[in-house]
């Protein structure tokens, strides 16, 4: 049994029946349509079957026929999603020229890469490219961050 | 023929275009050289920098991207035994083989000519063939549109995962989402949550940077020390005219193939590699020459992959239908835009489409020189360290999802779709489903309703049309031989 085919499969039941009570209230106009609420309906039930279907091979398969997705590192898993997430915040709040250098600098050298020359070159090339191709080629604005609006 | 001269001269005074051409082929073969960075990767990270250009000059950036990703993972396949791209596996097979015996060089040049050979034959059929399937596409009405895009759903959410339960709930879960905005039909906002970002929809361009290039970088995270480097010599690439020869009937087999796989949705650059390696090997008189080092074996998998490339802009372009993951964010890229894929843009944008053809394989002969000349300094690329790869990639997305609209709401959306194909990835649900899903869902529904609007609530008019109810039938029976295939392989076993 996979823990997570059953976890998956539950809360997309959860959804979908949260979905089909959403859209027992949409409106429908003329003899002609089915109506706003006749599609999501649908595939709602159909995801219901589907997750089912899904929950009850995951207990029919043998123990041992798949093995178990390996030990991760997860460590590191976990550092780079935190990384991320500060870092998107961090543009949020202050802009992407502050981000970007900072969270570069930090992600290469927190993941073990010690060669401060080139970790710093890419840095700089990273940055400049992204200045050079957004803001002056295609002239899209970057976040400039809440903080300096 | 005046369409295509005009499209030549269009081209050749387009000197703006050429360039992002050769740009476009020199990023995709580096991104496909990449092992973990694939073809749909690069397309999606480069997508949001065509958002200001001209159409003819963004378009032929992606398509260098597009042809250059499947191409570039040959060489990585051939050198170091790591297929960059999931195509070039097949590759890998005879290429790594012919590269221990020191014949690495021979065969990056047999990979180049026949990818070469195999992508410009694919867009001179695209060339011929999609004017042709356009003018008969034209004639669609609702209910043939409704069944087509069913046909594409169907067939997508079977083959494109290891499981076929989950592939279809990738695709409904992407179906229930396309539902989310304003309905089709009345208008009446539909799980907005007062949110005033969706009314029009799920931003899909962020979905899709988030599904195939964050989870990608998120991916990368647990793999970081592996480290790689090339040991082989490269000799002589160019081979010589008869053992080029030689490979000729090889190569248009495969690109016959590959077109006609590429053609089909679903069925993407890796089936059509794999299916040509076997038909190879089975047209073969020395069939045991195959996997110990057989040029053949080479030229037949990159010449079906790479003519794969114009199989599947058929659909695309002609029908508005993405076949794979590549050929959605294309069609992210045409309506970035303003250009909607379908059977009118021939007529409405015949001009450019033509200009692009011609485009096209301008890309293909650069990609060609520069595999030739330079695919031992490509091959480098690998000894960049993941350290320094990921976290330019997380830049790009970043940057990417917020340029589309200007909007930060873009790079959350994106964000979560990043952690949700991570995890995807991990528990073997297919993402590409859900992102067709989210393409095909608004245009099956719409469809559908106007279909009944039509025939004034009958649902006759879906079986007593000939298109539809041949297209219905097809999705049927994709739909339900998998189902029958493991039940009657379940009696067999129960038997025994």
């Amino acid at each position: 049994m996979k823990k997570v085919d059953v976890f998956v499969g539950l809360a997309l039941i959860i959804l979908s029946v949260a979905a089909w009570i959403t859209a027992s209230d949409f409106p429908a106009v003329g003899d002609t349509d089915v109506g706003a609420g006749f599609f999501p309906k649908m595939i709602a039930s159909v995801l219901i079957l589907l997750s089912l279907v899904m929950i009850f091979s995951s207990f029919r398969r043998q123990p041992g026929n798949e093995p178990e997705t390996g030990a991760i590192p997860w460590s590191k898993t976990i550092l780079g999603f935190i990384l991320t997430f500060l870092y998107l915040a961090l543009v949020y709040f202050g802009g992407f020229y502050i981000s970007t250098p900072l969270f570069m600098i930090c992600f290469i050298w927190l993941f073990g890469y010690r060669k401060t020359i080139p970790a710093v070159a890419v840095t700089v090339v990273v940055t400049l490219f992204v200045y050079l191709v957004f803001e002056k080629v295609l002239q899209v604005p970057l976040p400039a961050g809440v903080f300096f609006e | 023929m005046e369409m295509l001269l005009s499209g030549l001269s269009n081209i050749a005074t387009d000197p703006f275009a050429l360039i992002l051409s050769v740009v476009g082929v020199a990023v995709g073969i580096i991104v496909g050289a990449l092992p973990g960075l694939t073809a749909t990767m690069g397309v999606a990270l480069i997508l949001p920098m065509t958002f200001g250009m001209e159409p003819v000059a963004g378009l032929l950036l992606l398509s260098g991207v597009y042809f250059g990703g499947v191409y570039g993972g040959s060489i990585t396949a051939i050198l170091l035994k790591t297929p960059g791209t999931p195509a070039a596996a097949a590759t890998a097979i005879d290429g790594y083989a012919l590269a221990q015996k020191g014949l690495a060089g021979k065969a990056l040049g047999a990979a180049t000519l026949s990818s070469f050979t195999g992508g410009t034959i694919s867009i001179l059929i695209l060339m011929f063939l999609s004017p042709v399937l356009a003018n008969i596409a034209l004639e669609f009405s609702a209910p043939e549109t409704f069944a087509l895009a069913v046909f594409g759903l169907s067939i997508i959410a079977s083959i494109s995962g290891k499981s076929l339960v989950k592939g279809l709930i990738a695709g409904m879960v992407g179906l229930l989402m396309a539902t989310i905005g304003l309905d089709p039909i009345l208008g009446f906002p539909r799980f907005t949550g007062g949110i005033e970002q969706i009314l029009n929809g799920v931003p899909f361009i962020p979905i899709m940077i988030g599904l195939f290039a964050a989870s990608e970088a998120f991916k990368s995270l647990s793999e970081m020390n592996a480290k790689e480097k090339v040991k082989v010599k490269i000799e002589k690439i160019l081979p010589s005219w008869p053992e080029f020869r030689n490979l000729i009937p090889t190569i248009l087999r495969s690109t016959g193939l590959g077109t006609f796989i590429g053609i089909i949705p679903g069925a993407g650059a890796d089936i059509a590699a794999f299916v040509s390696y076997n038909e190879a090997k089975r047209f073969s008189k020395d069939k045991e020459r195959f996997g110990k080092g057989e040029m053949k074996g080479v030229a037949a998998c990159e010449a079906g992959a790479n003519a794969c490339t114009g199989g599947a802009l058929v659909p695309l372009l002609t029908l508005g239908i993405p076949g794979d993951a590549v050929t959605a964010v294309m069609l992210g890229a045409l309506m970035v835009q303003g250009l909607q894929p379908g059977p009118q843009l021939f007529s409405n944008n015949g001009d450019l489409v033509y200009t692009l053809f011609i485009g096209m394989i301008i890309c293909y002969i650069i990609m060609c020189l520069m595999g030739l000349l330079a695919s031992r300094y490509f091959a480098k690329v690998v000894e960049i360290p993941k350290q320094i790869l990921t976290p330019i990639i997380l830049v790009l997305c970043m940057v990417g999802s917020y340029a589309i609209n200007n909007s930060f709401f873009d790079v959350v959306i994106m964000a979560a779709a990043g952690v949700v194909g991570y995890f995807m990835q991990k528990y073997d649900f297919p993402a590409s489903p859900i992102v067709l899903a989210l393409i095909l869902g608004p245009m099956a529904e719409g469809q559908f309703r106007r279909s009944l609007a039509l025939s004034s609530g009958s649902y006759d008019i879906f079986y007593t049309r000939p298109i539809p109810l041949v297209l219905l039938l097809l999705s049927a029976i994709t739909l339900l031989t998998p189902i029958v295939k493991a039940f009657w392989q379940q009696r067999k076993t129960a038997r025994r």
